[in-house]
């Protein structure tokens, strides 16, 4: 796609970047540190047994409909033995189960039952409603603003410099 | 005019080709409030799958969101880097091992506990933490080249007011009961 054939420049001679994009930079880290401790209070309202980390391979299996636990241990940078135990504690609470993969007779694959699905949707509407209530505060300017400002950074975050 | 030049065809900015960009939002019809917290909830959601991305552009991303949050507690206990991250306790404890063998992080005996250790990050460590920040704004700044000074600001401007407005901050309010309200 694009004609980048130069090497990337050494980080040393980076550290004096635009304040602009260093701007950016510091308040989506604080933006993502904070959306994973809400993730963690969205696992406490699914149920109060579920840990933050088993909240996401929730979220992960229900939203890729079904998954192998080496996929996800894979999707989530964890070692295969931390994703067995949350998955281990999601069965247990009856939001996921195993079925055998139909391509693999000696793996299984996730699925996410219809109780742990329902209780995942009611979790996100819930929310959903939350956060709307918070944005009732901003004027509708700045919240279309910032939707349309987002759209287009996911966009370019997508798009592939190399 | 610091930016780096090496960023693709300028004439096709990412939004423009993104087949995603195709929202029925007519950019001249007047946002209803609640249409407009649709498309920003749908965004923000988005946002948060992209941070993968994100991620891939710094190659150890794992082991520095742990040496970032230990740099941002200064010195702090693994249970509290864990909490903070919501992440296991075992896996956390690797993940400094390895910080510690690298010499980025170091350990020292509480005085106060002293079955407990206390980390804290290296001068080595800072500067990791600083050169992987510094790579990350290069990788924004050739995928943001083409947008006016005004939408960059704008951008971090309302990232900090949703941040701070709708989601609390797990490092400077860890979690404890008594303390478990949004600050207004």
């Amino acid at each position: 796609l694009a004609e980048t054939t130069q090497p990337p420049t050494p980080h040393t001679e980076l550290v004096d970047s635009d304040p602009a994009f260093s701007d950016v930079e510091r308040e989506l880290v604080v933006l993502l540190r904070r959306a994973r401790g809400a993730a963690g209070s969205l696992a406490r309202e699914i149920h109060p047994d579920l840990e933050p980390a088993a909240y996401g391979l929730l979220v992960r299996i229900a939203d890729a409909g079904t998954s192998r636990a080496t996929e996800l241990a894979e999707y989530f940078g964890i070692d295969k033995s931390a994703v067995s135990r949350q998955v281990k504690s999601l069965e247990r609470l009856g939001f996921v189960t195993r079925e055998r993969d139909p391509q693999d007779a000696r793996a299984f694959r996730l699925v996410s039952t219809t109780a742990g699905l329902t209780r995942l949707d009611e979790t996100r509407a819930a929310r959903r409603e939350r956060v709307r209530r918070q944005l009732e505060a901003w004027d509708a300017g700045d919240v279309a603003l910032f939707a349309d400002l987002l759209r287009r950074f996911n966009a370019a975050v997508d798009f592939s410099v190399r | 005019m610091s930016t780096p030049t090496l960023a693709a065809d300028p004439g096709t900015s990412p939004a423009d080709t993104s087949p995603a960009d195709t929202s029925p939002a007519d950019p001249s019809s007047v946002p209803t409030p609640a249409a407009g917290t649709d498309e920003l909830v749908t965004a923000l959601r988005a946002l948060f799958t992209c941070t993968r991305k994100v991620r891939s552009w710094v190659s150890d991303a794992g082991p520095l969101t742990v040496l970032g949050v230990v740099a941002q507690r200064g010195e702090t206990r693994v249970s509290a880097v864990a909490a903070a991250l919501l992440m296991d306790v075992s896996t956390v404890s690797r993940s400094l091992a390895a910080l510690c063998r690298e010499g980025l992080v170091q350990w020292r005996a509480d005085e106060n506990d002293l079955r407990s250790h206390l980390v804290s990050c290296t001068p080595a460590g800072l500067a990791r933490l600083g050169e992987r920040r510094a790579q990350l704004q290069h990788e924004l700044a050739l995928r943001l080249e083409d947008w006016p000074e005004t939408e960059v600001a704008d951008l971090s401007r309302l990232l900090n007011r949703f941040a701070s407005s709708v989601l609390t901050d797990p490092i400077a309010a860890p979690p404890s009961p008594s303390t478990a309200k949004e600050p207004a």
